[in-house]
């Protein structure tokens, strides 16, 4: 289970960390840290697919217009549980479900190309990434 | 390294004209210090928990607009909520151009509504009010016009279609941020206005968007649906905002140099055209568009091959237009002749803070070869 293991990161980290980012200038899109994270909160969450999305809510409209009956699907809200910053993500162990999701979440991320109902711009920024990537560095 | 002769180019095996690629979207990186420091403050206040950056922002916003602001975790998301609002209930049609972003017809199928397609004009790629207004029925709920990459949408004709057609007006004006239109601010027109504040646009926030509006009722609807929703601004994306617009002067000054370099290079390339911004007006520069004219030698797409193989990120300029996309959701339109031709025939070039001056003066005599070897090229690729 992921548990609350929100704390307050130092401040140097975070500086570091978006320095980094500044660095690559890669701002969004499924850049490296939102990959990072989804293969973090996978093992986490024992989930075959991690989706970060936006928000709780962004989250919750796309899983419920992407309408699909499966057991394992989760959406989690990773604020304040985790980040010190909104963020969210889907969790299912189904491929069809993940592949959908990404589709639907926007056309950067995806794994391959799917007919969607509609898209959802739910794309997870880097900087959102960071700051969960930090405070699973301080968890257990 | 420049071409000599049709064997040097890249995508017949020749090396290509850049190392790295050079994209079309703008991705301003802001000034690193800045953005921490303002961070900083919020961090140090209240754990970038309370929004004092995000109430900055909005001001700052209102400023360079002439107009109240209210900001949202993205974009759509914003302009669907400000779409729920606006919408005249119990009707079903928005109106809005099929030439345009490719997500637009979902903002309205996510309400329940239906995208009503309408024509552009062949020149400026905007809505004009007569393309709007040969849409508007019984069922007509929205006018959604969005800006093109270049040009703007007669704002005042716009408006009196919608005020003699009783329709509220919401426009996505997120590629004339900054501009101005007979003098005043865009912002401030219509029922609403809409940006993105994506990295790719004028404003790096991350992932970011904002309403700006004059109407009270709006406002406090918006703010309420946001909280509603939990739809905000994170601290995070504000700071970057913020700093990004700090730098916008300095960005304008630099989207401006690259767009003289392209007049320049472009001039005397016969078969293509730049399409130029209205200078009477304030613009920014940022997007660089060309119609490649019937004299132009090759096809669109073999132009972009050539393009991509030379790590030039040029893309079609929206394409395809959102009619002939299919879709889960009713859509409606009629012949849009004009905007099946212009889909065909522009394109969008490098541009913003990845692309040097030195790299537009490569491109400008990329193109210039493929006008002039243009039959060669096409026999290669045919033979």
């Amino acid at each position: 289970m992921l548990t609350s293991i929100a704390k307050i990161i130092e401040w140097d980290r975070i500086e570091t960390a978006f320095r980094e980012v500044f660095n690559r200038r890669w701002y969004t899109n499924s850049g490296p840290l939102v990959r990072k994270v989804e293969k973090e909160l996978e093992r986490y969450l024992n989930a075959k697919h991690v989706i970060c999305m936006t928000n709780y809510t962004i989250a919750k409209e796309i899983v419920r217009e992407a309408g699909v009956e499966d057991p394992s699907l989760r959406v989690i809200s990773l604020y304040p549980s985790v980040s010190m910053i909104p963020g969210a993500c889907v969790s299912t162990d189904r491929d069809r479900t993940g592949t959908l999701l990404r589709n639907m979440r926007s056309s950067y991320g995806i794994d391959r190309q799917m007919d969607v109902p509609l898209t959802g711009n739910g794309r997870m920024s880097e900087a959102q990434a960071l700051m969960i990537l930090l405070a699973l560095e301080k968890s257990p | 390294m420049g071409k000599g002769c049709v064997d040097d180019l890249a995508l017949f095996g020749g090396q290509p004209l850049f190392q790295k690629v050079r994209p079309i979207s703008n991705l301003v990186r802001p000034d690193i210090n800045v953005f921490l420091s303002y961070l900083k403050e919020s961090y140090d206040t209240s754990y970038l928990q309370d929004g004092v950056l995000v109430r900055r922002l909005e001001r700052r916003l209102e400023k360079m607009h002439g107009a109240r602001c209210v900001t949202f975790c993205n974009g759509l998301w914003g302009m669907i909520l400000c779409a729920s609002l606006l919408a005249s209930k119990g009707k079903r049609q928005v109106i809005m151009p099929s030439f345009t972003y490719r997500r637009l017809g979902d903002i309205a199928a996510w309400l329940g509504l239906v995208p009503c397609y309408c024509d552009v004009d062949p020149y400026t790629l905007v809505v004009t009010p007569e393309t709007v207004g040969s849409c508007i029925g019984q069922d007509s709920a929205l006018i959604l016009a969005t800006q093109a990459m270049v040009h703007r949408v007669d704002y005042n004709g716009l408006e009196n279609l919608a005020r003699e057609s009783c329709l509220p007006l919401m426009i996505d004006s997120v590629e004339a941020g900054y501009a101005t239109y007979k003098g005043r601010k865009v912002g401030s027109f219509g029922d609403a206005e809409c940006f993105s504040m994506h990295a790719s646009k004028l404003l790096n926030a991350f992932e970011a968007g904002y309403i700006a509006t004059n109407r009270d009722d709006l406002i406090r609807g918006l703010r309420r649906l946001r909280s509603c929703y939990d739809m905000g601004l994170n601290e995070t994306h504000a700071a970057m905002a913020l700093a990004s617009l700090d730098d916008l002067d300095g960005q304008i000054d630099r989207n401006k140099l690259r767009y003289r370099t392209y007049q320049r290079v472009l001039g005397g390339v016969v078969g293509l055209t730049l399409l130029e911004y209205v200078e009477q007006e304030t613009q920014c520069f940022k997007n660089i568009a060309i119609r490649l004219e019937d004299s132009w030698p090759l096809s669109r797409s073999d132009t972009l091959d050539l393009l991509h193989a030379e790590k030039m990120l040029a893309r079609p300029y929206y394409y395809p237009p959102l009619h002939m996309k299919q879709t889960s959701y009713q859509t409606i339109s009629d012949d849009l002749l004009v905007t099946e031709r212009v889909s065909q025939n522009h394109l969008l070039l490098p541009c913003g803070d990845f692309v040097s001056l030195q790299d537009i003066e490569l491109v400008g005599e990329f193109l210039g070869f493929l006008s002039v070897y243009g039959e060669e090229i096409n026999a290669y690729i045919y033979r």
